[in-house]
């Protein structure tokens, strides 16, 4: 079996595939911009977004073309050390529904920066909210984009500049002109997509195990012994295991562009069905990874898929070669290049989000401007995102920037879930506590990973480096939450204490 | 009824729910960072400790969930949607 050759030659049906759901998608965007005429319509989809489709679109905002190429590449490669993962990853969504979604639903706003700032002085908070939001947007996206340009370069047979042009333009039209119902919709038929894609290979692996999961896992542990299936050495100490653990947990419940879809649904209780919606998916889409994976270590073998990509991102695409041919494999390859496409879509409406209204309308306007100002604002926001990330994806090709998601969700849980959680439970929160959360967390967890052995000794080539853990979160989280509790202690603010006292019924019950 | 209530009501109720599972997760958790050896007996054939917990694991997020979405559902339609306007001071 030599699967190789077939990769990196232009593979007809997944450019059938990806043309037929860009034409789906354009014309609901066509349809969304007749109705995108508002600032609620265009950041919030007019918040009638039922909680099933706003599961759904959850759902597809999380599950990035990381979740399903990394994953199922790193359990193929790494065995059992894949799962820590999306264990880890769906285990911090209940905390996210009681501690942030219902309250966050409850003060209806735009951003999570409205709900971080509701009661403080506004534009301290707002700048160092949204600066902590663009650049949780900017790491995602560079790693979103150079994954775009390597998937589709080897599934499509398109260069690599093509691949990075192509989402970036197409995302642009979804955004500029269909806002957030658009951005939501091509979330919710990428969702579906995804989880067809992932069921339809899954029951292929299947049934060359007589349907039964743990005969794949078995034929993985044959192949390669029985120490795939225990935790290894992929992570290197107990301290990396939790801080990997903690920032993947705390990280879900700070990201902007998930937080904003809290925002679309009409009321609390729509938010707390569209978390169900969305843990029962993405916990089904991760439940398929460990056959997926294992299933990719035991058919197409660790040797092969470390030969076409050594991160192992080609584990999914090749076992879809294996078990159905070109045809299946253009069909994954079209899906995985849906999902880049809408997680960009989503990434680049919640920064803009946090541009127009929160520095231009809130801090620049001081909360007066009008309806067309605000949308103009917006889209040149949009324009400014579009080009800086083709302009990113461009610069870091060849990098390897699978560092740039676990950046993503450190730098998330150390300055902006800290912040956001002490605006919503803590009384005595004031103004300078949020603003040195959002600097120390960010600062801290951006300088930590630059000290890294991922970025000293793997990309820099030096021999030894000065903070030993590559996942910060240890480390930052704690760094973000002490920030904030000292400075807050140090410089009381009466008038902040008080307005939370008049908005804290509306946040535990929602009106 | 005091306004505090139903907000101590909401609090133990995800207490009780978050509980379970956080210490599930850090016995998950800590058995990967700590217990390398131990991990790794098969339970049965293709499935040991940790790949059990980590299925556990994701079974379990969704139950929490769903019974904290039941419970609030009930408990806040029995209430009304807006049950306790704040009380003049």
């Amino acid at each position: 079996m030599n699967a190789v050759p077939s990769l990196g030659a232009r593979n007809n049906t997944a450019i059938a595939f990806f043309v037929l759901f860009v034409a789906v998608t354009l014309v609901i965007t066509w349809w969304a911009a007749r109705r995108a005429k508002t600032t609620e319509e265009f950041f919030a989809a007019g918040r009638r977004i039922s909680g099933r489709q706003n599961g759904f679109a959850l759902a597809g905002d999380y599950m990035s073309a990381a979740s399903f190429l990394g994953i199922t590449g790193l359990v193929a490669t790494s065995g059992f050390d894949g799962l820590i993962y999306p264990v880890t990853a769906i285990v911090g969504w209940p905390l996210l529904l009681f501690l942030i979604a219902e309250p966050l639903r409850s003060l209806v706003r735009y951003t999570f920066t409205d709900v971080v700032s509701f009661r403080l002085r506004q534009t301290p908070v707002r700048i160092a909210a949204a600066i902590g939001t663009l650049a949780v947007v900017a790491l995602y996206l560079v790693a979103q984009m150079v994954g775009a340009g390597n998937l589709i370069k080897l599934v499509f047979g398109l260069s690599y500049e093509s691949a990075v042009f192509i989402v970036g333009i197409l995302m642009l039209v979804y955004v500029l002109f269909g806002g957030m119902i658009a951005t939501t919709w091509v979330q919710i038929v990428k969702a579906a997509l995804l989880l067809g894609g992932a069921v339809l290979l899954s029951v292929l692996v299947l049934a060359r195990f007589e349907f039964n999961p743990s005969h794949v896992f078995a034929a993985a542990a044959d192949r390669y012994g029985v120490k795939v299936l225990a935790p290894g050495s992929f992570v290197s100490s107990p301290l990396e295991v939790v801080s990997v653990c903690m920032q993947g947990v705390l990280g879900t419940a700070g990201l902007p562009h998930i937080l904003m879809r809290f925002f679309t649904v009409p009321d609390v209780r729509a938010a707390r069905t569209s978390v169900l919606w969305a843990t029962g998916l993405i916990g089904f889409f991760y439940l398929l990874t460990f056959v997926l994976g294992f299933g990719a270590m035991a058919l197409v073998g660790r040797e092969a898929i470390v030969a076409v990509d050594k991160g192992g991102n080609m584990a999914a695409p090749l076992l879809a070669l294996l078990v159905g041919g070109t045809g299946l494999l253009g069909f994954i390859g079209a899906v995985a290049f849906a999902t880049i496409l809408a997680v960009v879509a989503g990434l680049t409406l919640s920064g803009a989000a946090a541009v127009s209204h929160d520095l231009w309308v809130n801090v620049v306007r001081h909360g007066e401007a009008s309806r067309e100002e605000q949308l103009g604002v917006a889209r040149i926001a949009i324009v400014a995102l579009g080009i800086l990330a083709i302009t990113l994806g461009l610069v870091f090709k060849g990098q390897n920037v699978v560092f740039l998601v676990g950046l993503t969700f450190a730098v998330a849980a150390s300055g902006l879930f800290p912040a956001l959680l002490l605006s919503i439970l803590w009384r005595n929160f004031t103004t300078a506590g949020a603003v040195a959360a959002l600097v120390a967390g960010t600062l801290g967890a951006i300088i930590l990973i630059a000290l890294s052995p991922t970025v000293q000794i793997d990309i820099l080539g030096h021999h030894t480096a000065a903070f030993p853990l590559r996942n910060p979160g240890l480390v930052s989280i704690p760094l973000g939450f002490l920030a904030a509790i000292v400075v807050s202690l140090l410089t009381p603010e009466p008038a902040a204490r008080t307005a939370y006292d008049s908005e804290r019924h509306q946040m535990a019950f929602g009106a | 009824m005091s306004r505090r209530r139903p907000a101590s009501r909401r609090w133990r109720t995800v207490a009780a729910l978050s509980v379970p599972l956080m210490a599930l997760y850090l016995v998950f958790m800590l058995l990967i960072a700590f217990d390398r050896s131990a991990s790794g007996i098969l339970l049965f054939p293709g499935v040991t400790l940790p790949m059990l917990l980590a299925a556990l694991l994701i079974a379990g997020t969704w139950l929490t969930t769903w019974a904290y979405v039941r419970w609030a559902g009930r408990y806040f339609d029995q209430r009304g949607r807006e049950p306790h306007p704040p009380e003049p001071p």
